[in-house]
């Protein structure tokens, strides 16, 4: 399995280079706005592309997607500049971080908002008996909101391929999920007659394998389905704005995918694969310098 | 001579035709299947013909709306139909925060093909949740069309029009002038149209013959139209020259055509059946008097419903929309000033 | 003699078409006093009563409960305290067919068209069904005089009217264009800025460089040519015109007669700190600047231009298209032609007279006549030298 894990290890390591390197930057004023960053949850990003047809299946996504968007595959050096608001970025520097757009994928800024359009570009797959799914990405925060369940509730009636993944961190910017929400995620979607799943977010093996289980099963059965990713947010919401202890960071970091995938390979595999990393993050930023 | 075809029949045979053309045709709404048709009935006929492509929605306008606009960006070309207009607030962060986001978003290549179909206005007594005009809400969004058709204009060639430019429309429908056949004139009035390069026509009424010169502009759109067509009949007897202009596009409205029936009359009026202040009455005026300062004889005048709750009581509800009365009162005060 | 006066249903808001009476407050043939209440009626909005607008005897002409339109006769004061109800309503009848008032009202564009020349339209003779823009015209062009028509007007404004009937209102500031963007302009603008009754509203001038900018905020509206200025005239953007440029009189004077010619008022603009005397007269035209002092019954011209602390002596006579420089005295009785050009602190004695054309340069003191088109320089010259080191 050294080879699964090779890829893995490399593509999410990419993403938190790819990060740090702009909370470097924005540290460094070099772009204004905001940054949300996926550090500690890039292994759900990996997972989640690898057991999708990245050929045809189309993706929405919400704030945090950069994780998302590389493991999809879009250009680094696109990426960078679009956060970075330069008119060399995937939406010419219009989007920013929250709105990015390349290919079958896009994101937007509403906590939800993307739901419907997800279940519109199902209809359309589904009317094309295309064989493509729909995959919309979202977070516990995004379950306070009214569309996830009209969302819920449409795609299980008109029978609509799509997988919603949701990536549960368990803070919504600064507020904990457990003092917002009653009742678990996974009943909820099975309440609207979704097969619905929970798995540790933070493996990506395990989240490719059923991602691939549920895919297959969406293409066959025209069924939507639900699949919880327990997972960890190492950073902060965007800047600065993270008011859990130390402590408590501390033991989430213990959960940290990055360290545990890096132990599976060989040390000079490793230390291979960083030194592609910083290439591709260097040729990706360069013209940004 | 067969009778011109009603508001509703012109709605009803565009969208015929728009499914008869466009294999990428579809359209979402609540109850819109045959028997029923959709409760104003612009349906009707429409699943029977193309039973894949009518699907009846949950009641959820934010979710039917997105949906339009997820398959708009696949490449479909949606129609959404939202059973009253009072219900477009559910549908707003859909609007203005999707549709017309994601084409000047997104950058090249994406374009959003969606027409989002409602009607507002009030006078049937439905009462303060089901009688507003709230198209205001949606005006002067970036990228947001809103189109509405008067009862001087083809209907079937205004939604024809919206359709066929491709871009996040809201459409804005009249409950009142559904069951009226399109007003083709008559001896007191006559009506012509006026094209404009976005193809949406600008319909006119006068009730004076082409070589006097008018006392007075009214300008109005959708359902605002009955009762200005009603106040130059009657302005015919009262031997007042009364201009009327219909514009179909509201968010842009066409001012140098407006300007130059403006400048003629030296009098405007603005009818709206929006609550008055804060609309597209007082934004059309403010645009007016930037082009035609120093020209009018008077301030442009304007009628609209009173800001306050629209009563289901008949006689209550009559006091605070739009009426002929506050037409001809607006009118007034232009012509006597 | 017994007198009768019908009252009608009165229109209490605009949209009322009729009223319904409500209750009669006196019986048929009772006394009423002025300013009592006779009925109450009700509309849409409200219920209101009627008075009484003289003292006589009741005649109602409706019972309780009748919905009757505006302008219906309502009820008859009698002067007769021996009147009869039968005799009223025959004397009501035969009124109705002799008035125009009760046949069908005149159409609404006879109304404002009679309120906007203030006539009366019940003097106005229906020429068919109802009173119409024609009648009201033919009425209008049968009045004989301009004269006889404002005393018509006069007499026909309600008690406590303003009788001046301009299209001005009193607040209305007159509208001045200035002709001419450079520095005369600004003085020109600073004496407007002070005023109460009148204002800037743009500059012209044929400088290309100049069009598309301001002058302290003004916009420069085209050249000074004749169709920019009867474009801007037939648009009514401006009430009158003044000439800024005070270092070319040839020029003032074409402008002026140019302006003459398309028939635009010239404006005089007067700082509000100069110094009009008693019996003084100004043509227009004319620019009269800060602590100037134009004194008893002197008189000045067309289009001149007077620099601050210019003083015209009383009984002094000015013509036109003259400009003067700071601190130009004239003594008394002092005539200046045309076209003069005057430079900065001059002195001119008393009875001298002055030639059109002329130019007098700063400083000189004028002790006799000079002819036309003359110069005048001064020949004590002050002479210059640097002070001694210390």
């Amino acid at each position: 399995m050294t080879g699964e894990s090779e890829v893995f290890f490399a593509k999410a390591l990419l993403i938190r280079s790819f990060e740090k390197e702009l909370l470097r930057r924005y540290g460094l004023g070099q772009f204004k706005g905001t940054v949300h960053t996926c550090i500690g949850q890039e292994a759900c990003a990996v997972g989640v592309m690898a057991g999708i047809d990245l050929s045809k299946d189309v993706v929405f996504s919400a704030h945090r997607a950069h994780g998302h968007m590389i493991a999809y595959g879009c250009p680094l050096d696109k990426l960078a500049a679009e956060v970075m608001g330069k008119p060399s970025g995937l939406c010419s520097g219009a989007g920013g971080t929250q709105h990015l757009h390349w290919k079958n994928f896009y994101t937007n800024g509403i906590q939800g908002g993307m739901a419907p359009s997800a279940l519109g570009a199902a209809l359309a797959e589904k009317l094309n008996n295309s064989g493509a799914i729909v995959t919309i990405f979202i977070g516990d925060g995004t379950m306070g909101q009214g569309t996830v369940y009209e969302a819920f509730n449409i795609s299980s009636t008109l029978r609509l391929p799509i997988l919603f993944v949701l990536e549960n961190n368990h803070i919504a910017q600064t507020t904990p999920t457990n003092e917002t929400h009653a009742s678990s995620f996974c009943q909820r979607a099975a309440g609207f007659g979704i097969d619905s799943r929970s798995i540790d977010g933070n493996a990506p093996e395990t989240v490719a394998q059923t991602v691939g289980e549920l895919a297959k099963q969406i293409r066959i059965s025209n069924q939507p389905a639900f699949l919880e990713l327990d997972t960890t947010r190492l950073g902060p919401h965007s800047k600065g704005d993270d008011t859990r202890s130390r402590q408590e960071l501390e033991e989430i970091a213990k959960r940290d995918p990055i360290p545990r995938l890096e132990k599976l390979l060989p040390e000079d595999q490793v230390s291979q694969i960083q030194e592609s990393v910083r290439t591709q993050i260097e040729s990706a930023f360069e013209q940004l310098n | 001579m067969s009778r011109p075809p009603t508001y509703l029949e012109g709605l009803q045979r565009a969208l015929h035709s728009h499914f008869e053309n466009e294999p990428k045709a579809v359209i979402l709404g609540e109850d819109i299947v045959d028997p029923y048709g959709g409760a104003f009935k612009v349906t009707k006929g429409l699943s029977s013909s193309f039973p894949d492509r009518v699907f009846s929605m949950p009641i959820c306008e934010s979710s039917i709306t997105g949906m339009g606009i997820g398959l708009a960006l696949r490449g479909f070309k949606p129609v959404v139909e939202l059973m009253f207009g009072d219900f477009s607030t559910l549908a707003a962060d859909q609007l203005v925060n999707h549709a017309a986001k994601f084409p000047a978003m997104y950058g090249q290549g994406v374009s959003l093909p969606l027409v989002v179909r409602t009607p507002m206005g009030g006078g049937r007594g439905y009462g303060p949740t089901h009688s507003q005009s709230l198209e205001k809400m949606f005006l002067g969004i970036p990228n947001l069309s809103v189109v509405s058709p008067s009862l001087a204009h083809d209907t079937e060639k205004v939604l024809t029009n919206a359709l066929n430019r491709e871009e996040p429309t809201l459409f804005i429908e009249s409950k009142t002038l559904y069951p009226l056949p399109i007003y083709k004139g008559n001896k007191e009035v006559s009506i012509e149209s006026l094209a404009h390069k976005d193809g949406y026509p600008i319909a006119i009424a006068r009730n004076y013959s082409p070589d006097q010169k008018p006392d007075l502009l009214i300008i109005a759109y959708g359902g605002a139209s009955l009762p200005v067509l009603e106040t130059l009949e009657h302005y015919k007897e009262e031997e007042i020259h009364c201009i009327a202009a219909f514009p179909a596009n509201l968010s842009s409205p066409p001012l140098e055509e407006l300007a130059t029936l403006g400048a003629l009359a030296r009098r405007i009026v603005i009818a709206d059946e929006g609550h008055e202040t804060f609309s597209w009455y007082s934004e059309l005026s403010h645009s007016l008097q930037q082009i035609l300062f120093g020209q009018l004889e008077a301030p442009i005048q304007h009628a609209s419903a009173t800001c306050e709750l629209i009563p289901s009581n008949f006689e209550q509800e009559t006091e605070v929309i739009l009426s002929k009365a506050k037409i001809e009162a607006a009118a007034t005060k232009a012509l006597e000033w | 003699m017994v007198v009768r006066t019908i009252t009608n249903i009165p229109q209490a808001n605009a949209n009322d078409q009729s009223a319904i009476i409500t209750s009669w407050q006196h019986s048929t043939g009772s006394k009423v006093n002025k300013g009592e209440v006779v009925c109450t009626l009700e509309n849409t909005k409200s219920v209101f009563d009627v008075y009484a607008e003289e003292e006589g005897y009741l005649y109602p002409l409706h019972n309780d409960g009748e919905s009757l339109p505006v302008g219906a006769a309502l009820y008859v004061i009698s002067s007769d305290k021996d009147d009869t109800e039968k005799a009223v309503r025959d004397w009501v009848n035969a009124s109705a067919n002799t008035s125009s008032s009760t046949g069908a009202p005149p159409t609404k564009k006879a109304i404002i068209l009679a309120k906007r020349h203030n006539i009366d339209l019940s003097l106005v003779p229906s020429g068919g069904a109802r009173v119409s823009e024609k009648d009201v015209q033919a009425y209008l062009a049968k009045q004989s005089s301009p004269s006889s028509r404002k005393k018509a007007a006069i007499a026909n404004l309600p008690r406590g009217a303003d009788t001046v009937l301009d299209s001005y209102k009193s607040d209305h500031k007159q509208n001045v264009l200035i002709i001419g963007a450079g520095n005369g302009a600004v003085q020109i603008l600073d004496a407007l800025r002070q005023s109460d009754t009148q204002q800037a509203v743009g500059l012209l001038d044929d400088d290309p460089d100049l069009s598309d900018k301001t002058v302290m905020g003004l916009p420069i509206l085209g050249g000074c040519d004749s169709q920019t200025l009867a474009s801007l005239w037939e648009k009514k953007s401006f009430d009158a015109a003044i000439v800024s440029i005070s270092t070319n009189n040839a020029f003032r004077k074409l402008i002026c007669e140019r302006l003459k010619e398309a028939g635009i008022p010239l404006a005089n603009v007067i700082h509000p700190r100069a110094y009009i005397g008693m019996n003084a007269k100004l043509g227009s035209g004319n620019v009269i600047l800060a602590f100037c002092q134009i004194a008893a019954c002197a008189e000045i011209g067309d289009d001149n231009f007077l620099s601050a602390y210019v003083s015209i002596e009383h009984h002094s006579k000015l013509g036109n298209h003259n400009s003067f420089g700071p601190g130009v005295l004239t003594s008394s009785s002092v005539q200046i032609a045309d076209q003069c050009k005057f430079g900065t602190g001059v002195f001119i004695e008393p009875w001298i007279s002055i030639g059109s054309k002329s130019v007098i340069a700063s400083g000189c003191t004028i002790t006799q006549d000079v002819s036309e088109n003359t110069i005048v320089k001064s020949t004590n010259a002050p002479s210059s030298k640097p002070l001694p080191k210390q």
